[in-house]
């Protein structure tokens, strides 16, 4: 292979059409936003928008449907427990039948528990959004953009730094470990919590510490935190795309808050659990 | 004509780690003049780390204590803040891992610029050059953390020479790098040099600095032992190095070392550990690093892995030993398909990365979780004795295995891994920044541990240690590479 003779230039390597400040500005605010919403008809909105915001993202849709599904097993699991334990309790307080308390809850239960879960749906797609486009390079120069004060950007930076290379010791200490005969996993720990302990906690120690030691050497050596406003590498460009997806977020939120407020919500935990109690015909 | 300036200047240089009652380094003077290129080389333990610590002023400014004497380097009377003597001075470390203060090579090269507030453009030049240079340019976009190990240290390299430093420090530059780019790195430091760059060299590997230096320090305990300097029409500082009486004393490599020429692994003689036919790569969105790959390890002798930075040398070793699951294809030991835990009970692997290896409370006691279940106590204190008196580790039997030096710890993973009485021994660089004298050490063992029978797969780039313990090669390369390293037209 011959050095290439092309004029280096990184941008042109850029992926991702929205500059990551965009995504993270949509991410912040369509999660907060789910939280205050409640009702049916506006999450279900979101959720459909958000959705089609992350296919056009991202084309991992192998990866949504993944974490789609581990959404749908966390949904079914709370509502086994909350019904569970609701029957158990009516059943053992008011020492009635169990299929009385599991016949009134059917109806209402039902329409009420999917609330949080149609909350976690926009965020999850946002998100997934954000992680399947998400560069440490990008990030960092977004946070360099930003002029956030050295005591939050370092930090930062040195945290993105730090997370691949602390997941790479892991991976080969696990390889050293079971290169002796023993593994490193969760039923492992409980059978073997001593041997488990030694085996991970002194290597992982000294090598954490020797990897901060060094990365204040690198840092020092070149520099970093040194300077008021570094130079960057690339350049971050906030340009229409970002302006009309950005304003597309906030007019569509705020449709969507209006729209909450007109129709009221249907209530749900604690108080959607009364209202059955109390709509419930008495035998 | 007028004599380049002086850019480093040490007399009486003298200094002492905090709580430590002798001196890691005594009386050292030189000087070095601008495009001149010193080797630093001894024993592992001489001082010679130290005294480039003194010079970057990693002393005292993040190693404390208290150096002595007087030290000017790039006009700069030391010690003077890191800050400003980071402007002029370039580090190249041993590990490159420990450099790396960013996730992609591009913004590695890119970062000390970034900080010192260059112009966009500039830093654009720059980096392009210095990519271009190293002939990293495809793999820019790289994160750090997928790179072979040489890999990694060309791209510390690159940032280097992307940050034009004025003095060039490197600590065992070679320690991963292959022949190949150890012939090219010789190259580049011809390059600096015309280029007005100094250059001080620590590195155990004399060889490839035939031609480059221009004066020579060996170092013993911390003081200097020879001092020389090449005068115009001299012959080389490596063969006076190798004139002198005391040579072997000082526990130096060779100073000249041949590529060994060596036969197949295939035709060498009966096989212990067989692939056919072995396809791999790490994910469906990876290239292939091995496709329809076969290959036969003898039993009873050393094999040695040949291959460029990136070949795949590391990813064999992994199936190899049981780490890795192969697409396709199927690994015999001694003709029998085992599964990937019974592979992982016969093989014995030496990682690079020693810390993560080693567990125990106490050197002997590491040997001993070493030894594999259902040998007689007394028969594993016996061995663990044997192994610590061979490998020079007696001394050290009841330290903590990680208060041991680079040089020591190394010495004892290999003798751990001689402790599982493997069928295969996979060793990955076991020499790397070893001096002549451990080396020979751990040659010696594996030689020995051939003789007994054993299968020995040898990841290495250390011609010395090929030379000295390799019978047959087996050699990858990646089908499908686009990291294959040769030389590049601009450095030579």
């Amino acid at each position: 292979m011959q050095a290439s003779s092309a004029k280096y230039d990184p941008d042109a390597r850029r992926t991702d059409p929205l500059d990551i400040r965009t995504r993270l500005f949509v991410s912040l605010l369509v999660s907060g936003v789910a939280v205050y919403l409640s009702g049916t008809g506006p999450l279900l909105t979101l959720g459909a928008l958000s959705l089609a915001y992350l296919l056009l993202s991202a084309r991992r849709y192998r990866v949504a449907l993944v974490a789609y599904l581990a959404v749908g097993v966390m949904m079914l699991f709370t509502v086994g427990i909350v019904w569970g334990s609701f029957a158990v309790g009516e059943a053992l307080v008011a020492g009635t039948a169990w299929e009385a308390p599991v016949a009134r809850l059917k109806p209402a239960m039902l329409g009420n528990f999917h609330t949080p879960f149609l909350r976690m749906v926009p965020s999850l797609n946002v998100l997934l959004a954000l992680g399947l486009t998400f560069s440490v390079q990008r990030f960092v120069g977004a946070m360099k953009s930003l002029r956030l004060p050295r005591v939050i950007f370092l930090p930062l930076m040195v945290f993105c730094r730090f997370v691949p290379e602390f997941v790479d010791v892991i991976r080969r200490l696990r390889d050293a470990v079971r290169m002796r005969g023993f593994s490193v996993s969760f039923g492992a720990a409980l059978i073997h919590p001593l041997q488990s302990l030694r085996l991970t906690a002194v290597p992982l120690t000294v090598r954490t510490l020797r990897m901060a030691d060094h990365l204040a050497v690198a840092a020092e050596m070149k520099r970093v935190g040194y300077a008021r406003r570094p130079s960057q590498l690339r350049t971050l460009s906030f340009g229409r795309r970002d302006a009309a997806v950005a304003a597309a977020t906030v007019i569509l939120l705020a449709a969507l808050t209006v729209w909450q407020i007109l129709v009221p919500a249907v209530p749900y935990g604690p108080a959607a659990m009364n209202q059955t109690a109390s709509e419930a015909p008495h035998e | 004509m007028n004599k380049p300036p002086v850019v480093i200047e040490a007399e009486h240089l003298a200094y002492r780690y905090p709580f430590c009652r002798e001196p890691a380094l005594s009386d050292v003077s030189f000087r070095l003049r601008r495009g001149e290129a010193m080797l630093v080389t001894g024993a592992s333990g001489c001082g010679k780390s130290t005294l480039l610590r003194l010079l970057n002023g990693l002393i005292p400014n993040h190693f404390k204590g208290t150096p002595e004497g007087r030290l000017t380097v790039c006009g700069i009377d030391c010690p003077a803040p890191l800050e400003r003597l980071s402007r002029c001075i370039g580090t190249v470390l041993q590990d490159p891992d420990e450099q790396f203060m960013a996730t992609t090579v591009e913004e590695e090269v890119a970062l000390t610029l970034e900080w010192q507030c260059r112009p966009r453009a500039e830093i654009l030049e720059r980096v392009g050059e210095a990519l271009r240079v190293l002939d990293l340019t495809d793999l820019a976009a790289r994160s750090v953390f997928g790179l072979s190990s040489g890999e990694k240290q060309k791209a510390v390299l690159a940032s280097v020479i992307a940050a034009r430093a004025d003095l060039v420090v490197m600590d065992e530059p070679t320690a991963n790098l292959s022949p190949e780019a150890t012939e090219e790195l010789a190259a580049l430091c011809l390059r600096l040099k015309s280029l007005g760059v100094t250059l001080v060299i620590v590195d155990h590997r004399l060889y490839w600095l035939r031609g480059v230096l221009d004066r020579l320090l060996v170092l013993a305990h911390g003081r200097p032992v020879l001092s020389t300097k090449r005068t115009p029409g001299g012959r080389d500082l490596l063969d006076s190095l190798a004139a002198h009486p005391d040579v072997a004393r000082w526990g130096l490599r060779s100073t000249d070392v041949g590529r060994p020429e060596l036969p197949e692994a295939a035709d060498f003689g009966l096989p212990a550990v067989e692939v056919r036919g072995l396809s791999f790569r790490y994910g469906r969105r990876h290239r292939w690093i091995f496709r329809d790959f076969s290959a036969s390890l003898p039993r009873g002798a050393v094999t040695a892995v040949v291959g460029a930075n990136g070949a795949g040398k590391t990813t064999l070793a992994r199936l190899l030993c049981g780490l890795s699951r192969p697409a396709e294809g199927e690994l015999l030991y001694g003709g029998l398909r085992l599964s990937r835990r019974l592979i992982r009970e016969q093989a014995a692997f030496v990682m690079q990365q020693m810390d993560i290896q080693l567990y125990m409370r106490t050197v002997r006691d590491e040997l001993l979780y070493s030894a594999p279940r259902g040998v007689p106590r007394e028969e594993r204190g016996a061995q663990a004795d044997r192994l610590l008196a061979t490998f020079g580790l007696t001394h050290l039997a009841d330290r903590h295995p990680h208060s041991l030096s680079g040089g020591e710890k190394q010495r004892l993973v290999v003798a751990c891994a001689l402790m599982k009485r493997p069928t295969l021994l996979i060793l990955d660089e076991p020499t790397s920044g070893l001096d002549g004298r451990n080396m020979r050490i751990i040659a010696d063992e594996l030689a020995a541990f051939a003789r007994g029978g054993g299968t020995v797969l040898l990841i290495t780039h250390d011609l010395e240690l090929l030379a000295r313990v390799a019978q047959c090669r087996l050699t990858v390369a990646a089908p499908l590479s686009t990291l294959t390293f040769t030389p590049n037209k601009e450095t030579a």
